[in-house]
């Protein structure tokens, strides 16, 4: 079954479809959020509030062929809206950074979360569409063509796009290591 | 490929059941809720609808005959000079002067 049909019978009133429809979907999604929020469980949260979203405006989806481009759309515009409120209490005062790698408990996760840390933090120093794209990519397994109807690009410029965004996180990666060892002891 | 960036750490295998059992928890709650937004609707229009009426009622009866209008008021109190140019005594003296121009 296609998008095309589980959408139409999502509009019918079947949730399981939707359900269906928004895991086929899931994983680009949550690529493309966590390119734009830099934080993974606040990437969660955005996640749901897109699908619950994408939900109620899922009758506004006029081509139904390309919906994954569509709900990224959703994605994108909730990140924003998350980044915008995340900089309004920051800036009223309202709470101090929250990430979800300050919140790790067990010291068995502490590497775990120290790679997590290095990892964001490099990708935040990317463009968005090199996050995505190497998010797409990397950690989720797309492929450039799928990649390619997914942003809306061509499959070349997926690939050009992938390996610019390996380069600078390198680069990037690398420079973060070099200062993380100048601070550490002697 | 050897290219590739290690994300691993960043994988987490529960996450999409996770997330889209708690969506769709929201989506089936919500999806119940329709019935509950009239309820909302109609428990604060009737206090809407009081309060509007109040506000006619109020409106009516300062524009008729129970409280006069400022204006005459203070024409009342002005002396015709004063109501020309708008300016002039304050009513107390006017009032005194005219007791005077009477003398």
């Amino acid at each position: 079954m296609n998008d095309a049909d589980l959408i139409a019978r999502t509009l019918g009133g079947d949730q399981a479809a939707f359900e269906r429809l928004i895991r086929r979907h899931f994983r680009a999604l949550h690529a493309v959020v966590l390119a734009h929020i830099h934080d993974l469980d606040e990437a969660d949260d955005v996640c749901q509030d897109a699908l619950i979203r994408a939900w109620r405006r899922l009758a506004q989806c006029r081509d139904r062929d390309r919906f994954p481009a569509w709900l990224l759309r959703i994605g994108r515009n909730e990140a924003r809206r998350r980044l915008a409120f995340r900089s309004l209490r920051r800036w009223v005062g309202l709470d101090e950074v929250t990430s979800s790698e300050m919140r790790q408990g067990p010291e068995s996760d502490l590497e775990r979360a120290e790679q997590r840390r290095y990892l964001l933090h490099g990708l935040a120093r990317l463009r968005s569409r090199h996050r995505e794209v190497v998010l797409l990519f990397d950690l989720e397994g797309y492929s450039h063509r799928e990649i390619a109807q997914l942003l809306r690009v061509s499959e070349a410029m997926s690939r050009r796009l992938l390996s610019d965004a390996r380069r600078r996180l390198r680069e990037v990666l690398g420079d973060l290591e070099g200062k993380e060892g100048d601070d550490g002891p002697d | 490929m050897t290219d590739r960036i290690d994300f691993r750490p960043l994988a987490d295998g529960r996450r999409e059941d996770r997330i889209v059992g708690n969506a769709m928890q929201a989506i089936r709650e919500k999806a119940l809720q329709p019935a509950d937004l009239w309820t909302g609707i109609a428990s604060l229009a009737a206090p809407a609808l009081v309060l509007a009426a109040m506000i006619v009622a109020v409106t009516f009866i300062r524009g008729g005959t129970l409280a006069p209008p400022t204006q005459t008021i203070e024409a009342l109190v002005r002396p015709p000079a004063a109501r020309l140019t708008g300016l002039g005594p304050s009513p107390a003296p006017a009032a005194l002067l005219a007791v005077l121009e009477g003398m």
